[in-house]
């Protein structure tokens, strides 16, 4: 395994993603139930240095619920404030991370915002937070922006981008809305990245028009690859609307999603691919997996696994209709 | 014949059931899997006994819930199980759990493997050896191993049984959206005399169980 990697992991329906180097490790997500835990328990790694939410759905938010009480060690935890967001899951987080805050036993603070000042890097691997504007976390979750237009959880879902050595790496975009696009178009953040973790598991994007976001995002990321991470069985994602747009406006762009889509063949019987072999995938269970926990080469090589080759010939020989093809 | 895992050989099980045809269907499935068998006939009167008995004549168990039948056992087949299982013995429980689940749960730290008699066959049974044999080496399953986390208490529900309520809860890190029980008196009593609904408290759990079936709970704090 590389040493500088990138984990946009296989939790099902949900998001987390794993950033590891030789100065520490980085959480993107906590993705739901307690995969998160378990994918660390696996690899060892009992120190977190930072813990990043985008936003307070609960399948981003729950599997921190799992690390919290565990022996793994967390430094810091950003995420913002929700006052929308009355699930008694929300409450729960809250109350942990601000009992563990007041034992010292981390740093948490109710902040995910661009421009904070705050360095949030690990070793020369910069984490970038592009959004929300503080304008638009200020606002907050139940108002509305400029526009008028109601400001949702998912409008304030942080977004954050991963660099190395001046390669824009990967664009995490949480579930982000089109409130939440609007207000970094208008910030004029750089969206520009070679991997593109789509929001929303590729599903509704708020009000918008879902093709006109797709085509408005990605002219905006350029993106070479784009990873959807789903959950088979839970709400049809990602949406075929999402995919004809993709592959119509970057034809040579990789589309990758964790898991198979329903869209994509109802035949689970097949083996799984041989890439998942050595790699936590929370679709190995019942064969559920496409590409899998997807994992970035960040240094030299920028290698990816699975690779283009591999990963196509699991859908050339076990997938009827690829959304992708 | 024999089985061997990870070192340990597995020539003979016990079957336990109150029900001569149950045990008989059983042995049946024993024997596909080309082991030997045992059927216990009955009266299960002292657990330490018991244990000692089967340790010196099987290798491996395969026990029903619902013993307590006439003079056929003074326990349950939870209790056994937990029981042989804590002596060295794999043992497997087999029973249709959801009836049952609180009366299992207080045992299911040390019930690796719970089996609806539909699921039962040589490989499941072969399987179920196989993780208690893993788990007794210290190799724990993922859904097996037990992790300190939150719990809030939703309820305490006196309605049927106001001298053991079911105390009703939420373990969000397992599942956010279901609601666990248990009973009152299955809780420490410097936990339970202190707790209400949305009470919060830490459990050791195993929290990576797929079911609710799975769920055991250990070394209860305060908040």
């Amino acid at each position: 395994m590389p040493e500088k990697r990138l984990s946009i992991l296989d939790v099902g329906h949900g998001n987390s993603a794993i950033l590891e180097d030789e100065h520490g490790v980085i959480v993107i997500d906590a993705g739901p139930r307690s995969y998160l835990l378990e994918i660390l328990n696996e690899k060892n790694i009992t120190h977190l240095n930072i813990v990043l939410i985008s936003h307070a759905d609960q399948d981003h938010i729950e599997g921190l619920l799992a690390l919290l009480g565990s022996d793994i060690l967390i430094d810091t935890v950003r995420v913002n404030t929700d006052s929308m967001k009355g699930s008694k899951l929300w409450d729960d987080l809250l109350y942990e991370l601000d009992s563990q805050d007041r034992k010292g036993k981390l740093d948490f603070q109710v902040t995910l915002v661009s421009n904070s000042g705050e360095h949030l890097s690990c070793g020369a691997v910069l984490i970038e937070v592009l959004g929300p504007s503080k304008y638009l976390a200020g606002k907050g979750a139940g108002s509305v922006d400029a526009n008028n237009k109601k400001i949702t959880t998912n409008s304030i879902s942080a977004v954050i981008k991963v660099s190395y050595e001046e390669r824009e790496i990967a664009l995490f975009a949480g579930d982000l809305d089109d409130v939440g696009f609007d207000d970094l178009l208008r910030c004029e953040a750089s969206l520009e990245a070679q991997y593109l973790i789509y929001p929303h598991h590729g599903g509704a994007t708020g009000s918008a028009d879902i093709e006109k976001f797709a085509k408005e995002l990605i002219e905006k990321v350029k993106p070479e690859n784009i990873i959807f991470s789903i959950g088979r069985g839970r709400y049809n994602t990602p949406r075929p609307e999402i995919i004809s747009v993709i592959r119509k406006d970057l034809p040579d762009a990789r589309i990758m999603c964790t898991q198979l889509s329903e869209h994509c063949t109802s035949d689970l019987s097949g083996d799984l691919p041989q890439y998942i072999e050595n790699v936590y995938s929370q679709g190995k269970e019942n064969k559920k997996c496409c590409a899998g926990t997807v994992v970035i080469n960040i240094g030299d090589d920028g290698s990816v696994m699975p690779s283009f080759d591999e990963h196509t010939k699991f859908i050339d020989g076990h997938v009827k209709s690829p959304l992708c093809k | 014949m024999t089985i061997n895992i990870e070192g340990t050989t597995i020539r003979r099980m016990q079957i336990i059931d109150d029900d001569a045809l149950s045990r008989e269907t059983w042995s049946d499935l024993v024997v596909d899997l080309e082991l030997d068998y045992l059927e216990e006939a009955g009266p299960i009167q002292n657990l330490k006994d018991f244990s000692k008995k089967v340790s010196e004549s099987a290798d491996a168990v395969l026990c029903d819930h619902h013993l307590k039948v006439g003079p056929y056992s003074s326990f349950n087949g939870a209790e056994v199980v937990s029981f042989l299982y804590q002596s060295g013995l794999p043992s497997i429980l087999c029973t249709r759990f959801e009836e049952r689940i609180e009366e299992i749960r207080r045992f299911r730290k040390y019930i690796p493997v719970l089996i609806n008699p539909k699921e039962l066959n040589s490989d499941t049974i072969y399987h179920g050896i196989k993780t208690c044999v893993m788990e007794m080496k210290g190799n724990i399953l993922p859904s097996r191993k037990a992790w300190r986390t939150l719990v809030r208490i939703e309820d305490i529900d006196k309605e049927i049984n106001p001298q053991n309520p079911y105390v009703e809860f939420v373990m969000p890190a397992w599942d956010s959206s279901s609601i666990i029980r248990l009973l009152y008196n299955d809780i420490p009593s410097e936990i339970r005399n202190n707790i209400k609904a949305g009470s919060r408290c830490h459990v050791k759990s195993n929290i990576g169980a797929e079911g609710q079936e799975d769920l055991y709970f250990d070394d209860w704090e305060p908040v």
